[in-house]
């Protein structure tokens, strides 16, 4: 069998594959807004002094993570919907899916950088007459940020990749677009190389974007 | 912190609550809709006003079909991206006679259809889908609408098989989920079964020399090796099968309405043409 690269842009592949594309990074997109927002109030919620919260938060990061998201997602959307009928839409349910699994890896990360700051900082803080949550906003947290980047990177890279599963809760995105035109023309190698090549495209902008807010913050002088 | 915390909680302890009830209750409901289901195709069929499907063709002249659109020659997406295929010719006819005006896919993976299905994200699921006796205790099938069956792939140069019994001790691949599992593992033990996801990891696997030959339906096999020209479909007819679409269990009248339409597509000659059109005389 010849390879043969053109059937990438032969009748509407490439439009087609370019949808697909359209849907995987909006949708990764706005999972990871709900991600960060999630992860953000579970992480701190893990530290908080009243119990009840931090009970919450760890059941909510035990479950998220101790469940595959292919599970998650059938729950969400086909679950939800025969035995609540709560019907959500096909691409509700994904970025639901996709930000609350998220959501659990990067509370942890946000708890870690958080943890990671010296005690210090919050005495210090606090002797200035700031509140435990002002200097938490004010002092904490930027610190705290500059240790979060690099494995969020690697956690946003995880989402773009996972968004790949979408397809089951009918969800056209990157790969099920390119299983469609396969099984159309079974040009596995070339299709799959091409998809490849996109999402590898957005991952890379996504470790370059966090690249450059490293650098950005990075402050002269201090621990990183 | 302690204003936060008054926002926080209700929406942790929501999200939390929220997905564990599904869970617990996606699970319950499975077993109780079988039989509620089941005891509703007991009951005297619904008049045609009382049936869902049927009243919203009625209102919105649309029918919602989910299919599995990478299963040449039944149902795929061509190069325009456009649904076609045996099936989607089929169910456009259909819909016709069934008085709706337009016909909307959606496209998933097949482990998505039965569950998509029941949750009510389509009406019906045409996506060559094999009458079984478990399919049919979640979910009911239309007359049989066209008859496969399984048969053995291999590559054009393998001389050494020629039948079943030849496939003992060898590696065969098979789609997860779907008839040849079963046959096989019942009838042939000996033969060691590769199981993937999708038909074309099959093809894939065969392709790359990792398995020896496959085991799949006809109409499809032989579809793909008039497209590859490296492989080659065996004469040897293993199982009689049989394709349906598939319905939800309270959607009896709609049932009757696809029955009845198929037949008369059977009577006037349209199926007949669209037979000879994908599958050729």
């Amino acid at each position: 069998m010849q390879l043969d690269f053109l059937v990438l842009f032969e009748g509407e592949n490439f439009a087609a594959l370019m949808s697909g594309l359209w849907v995987t990074v909006s949708m990764t997109f706005l999972a990871l807004i709900l991600s960060c927002c999630i992860g953000l109030a579970v992480g701190l919620g893990r530290m908080s002094s009243n119990r009840l919260i931090s009970t919450l938060c760890s059941w909510y990061l035990a479950w998220f993570r101790g469940t595959p998201l292919l599970v998650q997602l059938m729950i969400l959307y086909y679950g939800l919907a025969i035995g609540m009928q709560i019907d959500l839409s096909a691409s509700m349910a994904g970025v639901l899916g996709l930000g609350m699994y998220s959501g659990a890896y990067v509370s942890e990360i946000v708890r870690g950088a958080i943890q990671s700051i010296d005690k210090g900082q919050m005495e210090a803080g606090r002797s200035l007459g700031m509140s435990h949550w002002q200097t938490m906003r004010k002092v904490i947290l930027p610190q705290a940020i500059r240790r979060m980047l690099p494995p969020l990177g690697n956690e946003f890279i995880a989402l773009t990749k996972n968004s790949s599963l979408l397809s089951v809760i009918t969800v056209s995105e990157l790969m099920r677009a390119g299983n469609l035109i396969v099984a159309n023309n079974f040009r596995y190698f070339e299709i799959y190389l091409g998809i490849a090549l996109l999402y590898f495209l957005v991952n890379f902008t996504i470790s370059k974007v966090i690249a450059y807010f490293e650098r950005k913050m990075s402050v002269g002088g201090a621990r990183a | 912190m302690k204003k936060r915390n008054r926002v926080l909680l209700p929406l942790l302890s929501l999200l939390l609550a929220g997905s564990l009830a599904a869970c617990g209750q996606g699970e319950a409901t499975n077993n109780a809709s079988g039989s509620a289901a089941g005891g509703s195709s007991a009951a005297p069929a619904e008049t045609a006003a009382d049936d869902e499907v049927l009243q919203k063709i009625q209102e919105t002249k649309t029918l919602v079909v989910g299919t599995d659109a990478t299963f040449q020659p039944f149902e795929f997406k061509n190069e325009k991206n456009e649904y076609v295929g045996f099936d989607i010719d089929l169910v456009h006819a259909l819909a016709e006679e069934l008085g709706a005006e337009k016909v909307e896919f959606v496209d998933t993976e097949f482990k998505g259809l039965i569950p998509g299905l029941q949750g009510k994200k389509f009406d019906m699921i045409a996506s060559a889908m094999y009458i079984t006796d478990e399919r049919k205790q979640t979910i009911d099938f239309s007359d049989t609408y066209y008859p496969g069956g399984l048969a053995i792939m291999v590559k054009k140069d393998n001389k050494e098989i020629k039948g079943i019994d030849d496939l003992k001790g060898k590696k065969v691949s098979v789609q997860i989920g779907t008839k040849s599992v079963n046959f096989l593992k019942e009838n042939y033990p000996e033969i060691q079964l590769v199981e993937v996801e999708k038909n074309v990891e099959m093809f894939l696997e065969l392709e790359s020399g990792r398995v020896d030959a496959v085991v799949t339906g006809r109409p499809a096999a032989q579809v793909y090796a008039k497209n590859n020209g490296t492989v080659t479909v065996l004469d040897e007819e293993l199982t009689q099968e049989y394709y349906g679409f598939g319905i939800r269990k309270e959607n009896q009248a709609f049932k009757e309405a696809v029955n009845k339409a198929l037949q008369t597509l059977r009577d006037n000659g349209t199926y007949q043409e669209i037979v000879e059109k994908w599958f050729g005389k």
